[in-house]
């Protein structure tokens, strides 16, 4: 496809297309999205333009406001998948007037090229919105360029609606309508005596008007003829006939009709703005809170659940979802948070249809499955994490603007995947990262060493060799750390720490924590502090005391080799307080918050730790029930305080006798 | 010290039991060497050595199998030697009859220490003792008099039947439930808190800090130990 010039639709003085140098680059391109398969064609090409450019792309779509069949919803949907997929920033304007909301659009993403398609003719449009689309563009467009492109004699704007299926009015309108000329005729023949003809049309234009407010445009048109041909047979001298003797009645019956037209025509395109409106405001609130759900969740399965307890709240509906594997086709079974269950091998075919093709697939496709299940691809910017299907015939899915929104439902549910993934890559490499870099600091320490060991040079050396030996000996107790905390880590995520608690004497933990770092803590200052009245407590005392050995060891670590450390414990009422102190530099105010992140080390602080320390010590706390914040001193240095519900038991050994 | 004292090595890590053969033999051991649960067991019963170091991890069965093997027929002092470093292994260990329990990564000088604790209790059977020291605690096991530094401190009953076992077993990890059993009898195993209290009110009447102890130590999740102060235990 090559793009055709409208040089000569251009308004005089607008810059023209340099066909030398066709495109401008640097600025984002902009196409119009519709609901036809032409639009396909449109946002690929686009795309391939963009690509060449090396500029952002915007697919824009505009609502108008105006009902559209169900089948133009899912090909539009289907369509902003693709642009989507493509790559494309989605938005999604309003209005009646496309070309106007088109380049509003345009004017804000400072878009300096639309690419739009050359659309079927269509008068009717032309003359009530002044000239065809791509002329309006053209002739309005100020500095914006515009591209247009030859389609297949189809229309790639929002076509005109036609007046059936859902978008028409029920029957019922009709009936109201024409009950309500009736009813209102019936009343006023009974009071002919007081009024005069004239004051009856009148009386018909004001139930018009009020119609109008409840009606589609159909009823009213329907009720505008109806009224005039009444008040013309029943009111309108001469009585009983539809022939107008006077010019001046004809003229009223005539103004009657188009005012009755106009006001409401006008007053049921009001109506329906505002059901938009409010529609759209329904709309974002349940998709706030969608996204407020879905960003609280830390899992896949977490976000998965969220997404479906959403959907099925919001639709009445059951819920499918198939994950897609690691081998890049989707699970067989289906998730477990799952509302519905898959009750034919059909329906796994659909919803490997939906994912491979990337479209919607199933219950309301003409394609091949004979399943009640809709299957919507988990669809996000650089990924298909798998498919969800709503059981159709439970719910309430059937007008589209309901599936609309149930399309943003699922995409906002893979873009939650899509985050959640992108987080478990990034966080996997700097475990990766990390780990290599902190095992083989120690193994090159142990290597160089034994080498210089068994080197000639050293050989008469003694004092060379003791000072070798200590080396190797740090680094292997380093190495024997390491694995440690990664064992701990593994357990933490792993959710395999098991509480098992007993009664315990904090005297007893203290003691144990600073045994085991007795080599650690050989130069140091290290005060107990425990109340006399201290009562038992029931906790886990192997966890608890790995948790104090990880602070007391941070400590150690980050302070200098004379600074002192303070080990302190209290209750306030249920919850058992410990608090670890050290006479060190404190923590940088901005560091405060990270800490307790994997992998965080203080900025510039020296080689040894893994950053999993402290996140350790998180967890246990909290496996525990607890809670851990930390600060500094007034005085200068660290401080960290540890919370932990727990049962107290006050034993006096005459109790015990 | 101990003479050719006979050990026997249990581990199938070639490399764990040439070190150990390298360093005890140069203190004065002598060493037989297995390197599986089998052939642990067939050396336990042929060879009589004096105190066996055992591995858990066995490539033929589980180290705590061969413990029970050997505790069958024999009283052997066995010291478990393990990378298993789970507070509730260590707990099935002693309880399953080893005499005591150490950790890889392990130091030379440590495993020397607790050899010597063993082969001590193997030695000098506790009841023909009078009395027993332990840096400022000496205990008169005849008259029942307890002494911290020169001060005589007057224990309740219960105490001093507590203090009485880890005489008794110095130097060794006493798992909560084996106290439990020996000073409250078998029906209150389980309620250690009572234990607790027992252990803080020992630490104040003998310890000369009660707040950082260094004879009555706490093994977390196991259970206490009498630590041996240097040069000053004896009988």
């Amino acid at each position: 496809m090559v793009p055709q010039s409208e040089d000569s639709h251009r308004s005089p003085g607008y810059p023209n297309i340099r066909q030398d140098d066709p495109w401008k680059t640097n600025l984002p391109l902009m196409v119009a999205v519709g609901p036809g398969p032409y639009s396909e064609q449109l946002i690929r090409w686009t795309r391939r333009i963009a690509a060449t450019m090396e500029a952002p792309w915007l697919a824009v779509h505009v609502q108008t406001g105006r009902p559209a069949l169900l089948d133009d919803e899912t090909s539009l949907m289907k369509n902003i998948l693709i642009a989507q997929e493509l790559g494309a920033t989605l938005i999604t304007a309003t209005g009646d007037d496309i070309a106007r909301a088109l380049l509003q659009v345009a004017r804000q993403h400072h878009v300096n090229q639309i690419v739009v398609g050359k659309s079927r003719a269509n008068p009717v449009y032309d003359l009530l919105h002044g000239g065809s689309l791509v002329g309006r563009l053209l002739r309005e467009s100020g500095d914006i360029d515009i591209y247009v492109i030859q389609g297949d004699s189809e229309i790639i704007m929002s076509r005109r609606p036609r007046r059936c299926g859902i978008g028409a009015s029920p029957i019922r309108h009709y009936l109201v309508s024409v009950c309500a000329i009736i009813i209102a005729a019936i009343g006023c023949a009974l009071s002919e005596k007081i009024l005069d003809y004239r004051a009856i049309g009148m009386c018909f234009l004001f139930l018009i008007s009020l119609l109008s407010l409840f009606v589609g445009r159909g009823p009213v048109l329907v009720a505008a003829l109806f009224s005039a041909a009444i008040w013309n047979f029943l009111f309108i001298p001469p009585l009983f006939t539809l022939s107008i003797s006077n010019p001046t009645d004809l003229f009223l019956v005539m103004l009657y009709f188009i005012v009755a037209l106009v006001a409401g025509t006008l007053t049921s395109r009001i109506r329906a703005r505002d059901l938009d409106v409010r529609r759209r405001e329904r709309h974002s609130a349940v998709l706030s809170a969608l996204v407020n759900d879905l960003s609280s969740a830390d899992s896949v399965d977490a976000v998965i659940a969220a997404g479906i307890a959403n959907i099925d709240t919001l639709f009445e509906s059951k819920s499918i979802c198939f994950l897609a594997g690691a081998d890049g086709r989707i699970a067989t079974v289906p998730h477990p948070a799952g509302t519905a269950i898959p009750d034919s091998p059909e329906e796994w075919r659909a919803a490997e249809n939906a994912f491979k093709n990337r479209v919607p697939s199933g219950a309301s496709e003409a394609g091949p499955f004979a399943v009640k299940t809709t299957y919507y691809p988990l669809l996000s910017h650089t990924m298909c994490s798998g498919v969800i299907g709503v059981v159709r015939t439970s719910g309430r899915i059937g007008s589209p603007e309901n599936v609309r929104l149930l399309c943003m439902f699922v995409y906002q549910i893979a873009l939650a995947l899509e985050r959640i993934q992108l987080r478990a890559e990034r966080l996997n490499k700097i475990l990766l990262n990390s780990i290599s870099h902190e095992l083989r600091t120690p193994l090159a320490t142990i290597t160089s060493a034994t080498s210089a060991l068994v080197n000639q040079g050293t050989a008469d050396k003694p004092k060379v060799h003791a000072q070798l030996i200590g080396d190797i000996s740090a680094a292997a107790i380093r190495l024997n750390r390491l694995v440690d905390n990664f064992l701990d880590m593994t357990r933490l995520e792993s959710g395999g720490v098991k509480i098992s608690k007993e009664w315990c004497d904090v005297a007893d933990l203290f003691q144990g924590v600073l045994h085991n770092l007795d080599a650690e803590l050989r130069d140091r200052p290290v005060t107990v502090d425990i109340p006399a009245d201290m009562p038992l407590v029931k906790l886990d005392s192997v966890l608890i005391e790995q948790a104090l050995a990880n602070i007391v060891l941070n400590a150690v670590f980050y302070t200098p080799e004379h600074a002192g450390i303070r080990l302190r414990a209290g209750c306030e009422g249920e919850v058992l307080v410990f608090t670890i102190e050290d006479e060190g530099p404190g923590f940088p105010p901005e560091s405060i918050g990270r800490i307790f992140d994997k992998f965080y080390r203080l900025p510039g602080t020296k080689a040894g730790g893994t950053g999993l320390g402290l996140s350790i010590v998180k967890g246990f706390v909290e496996a525990h029930g607890g809670a851990i914040e930390a600060g500094n001193r007034d005085a200068g240095g660290a401080r960290f305080i540890i919370r932990l519900p727990v049962t107290q038991k006050k034993l006096t050994p005459e109790e015990v006798q | 010290v101990t003479g050719q004292t006979k050990i026997l090595i249990v581990d199938d890590e070639l490399s764990i039991r040439r070190i150990l053969r390298l360093t005890l033999e140069s203190n004065g051991f002598a060493i037989r060497e297995a390197g599986n649960g089998k052939d642990g067991i067939y050396a336990a019963a042929s060879e009589h050595p004096e105190v066996i170091v055992l591995d858990l991890g066995l490539p033929d069965m589980d180290g705590l199998d061969v413990l029970r093997k050997i505790r069958e027929w024999s009283t052997v002092p066995i010291i478990i030697l393990s990378v298993r470093n789970e507070e509730k292994e260590k707990v099935a260990a002693l309880e399953a009859g080893a005499d005591d329990y150490m950790t890889k990564p392990f130091g030379v000088n440590e495993l020397i220490a607790r050899l010597h604790v063993a082969l001590r209790h193997k030695r000098s059977p506790q009841e023909e003792d009078q009395t027993f020291a332990n840096g400022n605690l000496s205990v008169d096991l005849v008259n029942r008099i307890v002494k911290n530094g020169d001060a005589a401190v007057k224990l309740t009953a219960t105490e001093y039947a507590v203090l009485l076992e880890f005489v008794r077993h110095a130097g060794k990890v006493l798992t909560h439930r084996h106290l439990m059993k020996e000073v409250w009898g078998p029906y209150r195993e389980d309620e250690t808190q009572y234990l607790r209290v027992y252990m803080a009110q020992l630490r104040k009447k003998l310890e000369i800090n009660p707040a950082q102890p260094r004879i009555f130590l706490t093994e977390s999740g196991v259970g206490y130990r009498m630590a041996l102060i240097d040069d000053t235990v004896g009988i």
